[in-house]
């Protein structure tokens, strides 16, 4: 048991600032029940998105000492505190960062560019013919994208990509991995369609592999290595269309 | 929302798998450039060296590849980077960037063959 | 603001250093070697009209060249090619979706690589410097 700091960034864009709080934490505190204390005990103005405190509904991501976790499965005791003052761990906590993310108040950020750009991929399954039955998938084909089906949109990810971080209009690590689970389906028939949308200056290009979304993600899905498929599947698609080949229409 | 299955904006592929081409062509030619510009010792057998490399045409030739390499690798990550900055203005700033290659191009073509 | 927001690149801590430090130093090593173009044509500007006058203009900017802090920002620019190089391998096998899952160990196996390579031709270039 024992004391530590959180700096928590209060305010709103026109007007903010870093407060201290004194929490009392144990082994295995979370930096979401940290919140929660704050909250409950200190000061009851603070606000910040959580849900299923674990790890699922992908509510709680927010900057941990300038790195983006969901502070529901991120214990104090397993993280390197920003700094120590006067004996005691100081943990900086601050909203996602980025252009992707507008700030809206204390620790909440607007997330609805987000999934506006995660729904522009069309990440559903889109069939050309109207089957029957069930759609047949073997566990072989299953492996090929599962670990993407995990996805819970916490937004860590487009937090820490440095391109997300400063240009708006680029689609982010999660829409693009979205694009892909669906692409690396065997069920799914939409490939081109997704691809058209992707393959875009402000899509799957302007991904540079800086790898920190792969970093980033709580879930170890590896975002990163999905994008550079999504790149050679949209590469492959072009230049089969340029010379005609079978597969580009 | 489109239904078409089209890829627009088709430059950018292309774009990016040049980009991966020249970078591996470059390791290639700079490694030659490394190597023969530090093999001969003094400064008068360097300059004789190059006069007399300069006239062979395979290597105006490996030198003008060279430039078009490197011209292209550079401008277009240095578009990259302006890109990411999230600048709306693309087609000024690819404007700018093509002068400059075209520049660019032609000054080292021009100085290859006035030595 | 883009500027303000592109300082996000270098504010970014993730786990490993071979991942946004990697590329941070990627852009600012390619923009130097970028720069460096233009400045190696300043310097072979020189060379110009060189066959009939038998090169002098660049001999005495060769023997202005020859000297110890030159040499140093020769050495130093080797570094800066060769970084750049060896993440840049291993950028083009990883943007091919080869190898990105182990990308810390290739990172670092193509800095060794990078390194050595950087050590032998500084070895080179100071061993001629000297000996001339």
């Amino acid at each position: 048991m024992e004391n530590i700091i959180l700096r928590i960034k209060r305010g709103d864009p026109s007007h903010w600032e870093y407060k201290d709080y004194e929490i009392p934490i144990e082994k295995d505190t979370t930096v979401l029940d940290g919140l929660f204390y704050v909250r409950d005990n200190i000061d009851h103005s603070l606000s910040f998105r959580a849900s299923c405190r674990m790890e699922v509904c992908g509510s709680c991501a927010m900057m941990v000492n300038n790195f983006p976790r969901t502070t529901c499965s991120t214990l104090f005791s397993k993280i390197e505190p920003a700094k120590i003052e006067n004996g005691k761990k100081v943990f900086i906590i601050e909203p996602l960062q980025g252009a992707a993310f507008k700030w809206i108040r204390d620790l909440v950020v607007d997330f609805d560019e987000f999934f506006k750009k995660h729904e522009s991929v069309k990440p559903y399954l889109i069939r050309k013919d109207n089957p029957e039955g069930q759609l047949l998938q073997s566990p072989k084909e299953l492996k090929k994208y599962y670990i993407l089906t995990l996805c819970i949109k916490c937004g860590a990810c487009t937090a820490a990509c440095p391109i997300s971080n400063s240009d708006p209009n680029y689609l982010g690590p999660a829409a693009l991995t979205a694009a892909y689970r669906f692409n690396a389906d065997s069920r799914d028939q939409g490939k081109n369609l997704r691809l058209a949308i992707v393959s875009d200056p402000e899509g799957c290009w302007r991904c540079h592999f800086s790898s920190e979304c792969s970093n980033a993600c709580p879930k170890e899905i590896d975002p990163a290595t999905a994008i550079q498929k999504l790149k050679v599947q949209s590469a492959a698609y072009e230049l089969k269309k340029i010379f005609h080949i079978k597969g580009g229409e | 929302m489109t239904n078409q299955e089209s890829i627009k904006g088709s430059i950018a592929p292309i774009a990016w798998l040049l980009q991966l081409i020249t970078a591996i062509f470059m390791v290639f030619f700079l490694g030659v450039h490394l190597w023969i510009m530090h093999v001969e010792g003094s400064i008068e057998l360097t300059v004789q060296a190059i006069l007399q490399r300069i006239q062979n045409p395979w290597w105006k030739a490996f030198y003008i590849g060279f430039l078009l390499a490197v011209v292209y690798h550079g401008l277009n990550g240095l578009r990259g980077i302006i890109f990411d900055l999230g600048i709306k203005r693309k087609s000024l700033i690819n404007g700018i960037l093509w002068v400059i290659a075209i520049i660019s191009i032609i000054y080292g073509i021009y100085l290859l063959y006035s030595i | 603001m883009p500027l303000k927001d592109s300082l996000y690149w270098i504010k970014l801590k993730g786990k490993h250093l071979s991942d946004g430090i990697a590329f941070l130093f990627h852009r600012l090593t390619g923009l130097v070697i970028l720069l460096y173009l233009y400045i190696h044509f300043a310097a072979l500007s020189q060379l110009i009209g060189a066959q009939s006058t038998g090169g002098s203009n660049f001999k005495n900017f060769l023997k202005t060249v020859e000297s110890p802090p030159f040499v140093a920002l020769d050495i130093l620019l080797f570094l800066v090619i060769f970084y750049h190089g060896a993440n840049g391998i291993r950028l083009v096998i990883n943007e091919f979706g080869i190898g990105t899952k182990k990308r810390q160990l290739f990172f670092w196996i193509m800095m060794a690589l990078g390194i050595i390579g950087w050590i032998l031709l500084s070895y080179v270039v100071v061993n001629a410097f000297l000996h001339s």
